[in-house]
């Protein structure tokens, strides 16, 4: 009964910070060059670096990582959802008129990068929690 | 659920980290297990049961808040 949930092996962790590494550079070198601060620049890299993180198989998988993964991811989504709702309600869409503007919202990159921070965090906090007061 | 883990190991003189590899599980799931902060899966539990010389429901006991 061997499951393998999660696609990329353990060393893609570090493929996942070097792409985030390289979004950060980029959008830095991006604001010396035009003057503005693209946050989907950056979105970018962190989205795709957090998704080979979150998605990448733990030194030791077994179904209490599963879990604690699909816990986190699970929270994740939820929280992600309301910060964006409240961002896109109380910044982008504070004067909003019904008849004529259309609904803004941020991009999938900056939803898909906040959510997978939460979740990555979020598992690690589970699995500090779970091993927690028992050194033998 | 209670468990009793940590008893039989202490009889069969196993570390944490040695039930781990012989279930092939984390030592970190092991800790969880014991402590109750994770249910393992059947099929978790009849192997922890297996390597321990036990059964199963010797090992595991169902509590009261279970049923609720």
């Amino acid at each position: 009964m061997k499951q393998n949930s999660f696609p990329y092996s353990h060393w893609t962790k570090v493929l996942g910070l070097m792409i985030i590494i390289a979004g950060i550079i980029s959008f830095f070198l991006q604001y010396r060059k035009k003057g503005i601060f693209d946050l989907n620049e950056l979105a970018i890299g962190f989205s795709w670096g957090f998704v080979f993180i979150f998605f990448s198989k733990e030194k030791t998988d077994d179904e209490m990582i599963q879990g604690l993964k699909f816990k986190a991811l699970t929270r994740a989504i939820i929280v992600a959802f309301f910060i964006t709702h409240f961002y896109n309600y109380l910044f982008l869409n504070w004067r909003y008129k019904r008849d004529h503007d259309i609904l803004l919202s941020i991009s999938a990159y900056q939803f898909l990068a906040l959510t997978l921070i939460i979740a990555t965090g979020s598992f690690y906090y589970l699995k500090h929690q779970a091993s927690l007061n028992e050194k033998e | 659920m209670k468990n009793l883990i940590k008893v039989e190991r202490a009889r069969h003189n196993m570390t944490q980290e040695e039930l781990a590899g012989k279930v092939k599980v984390a030592r970190q799931t092991i800790i969880a297990i014991e402590s109750g902060r994770f249910v393992p899966s059947t099929v978790l539990a009849f192997k922890i049961a297996k390597v321990l010389n036990s059964k199963t429901d010797e090992i595991f006991e169902l509590e009261d808040k279970d049923w609720l």
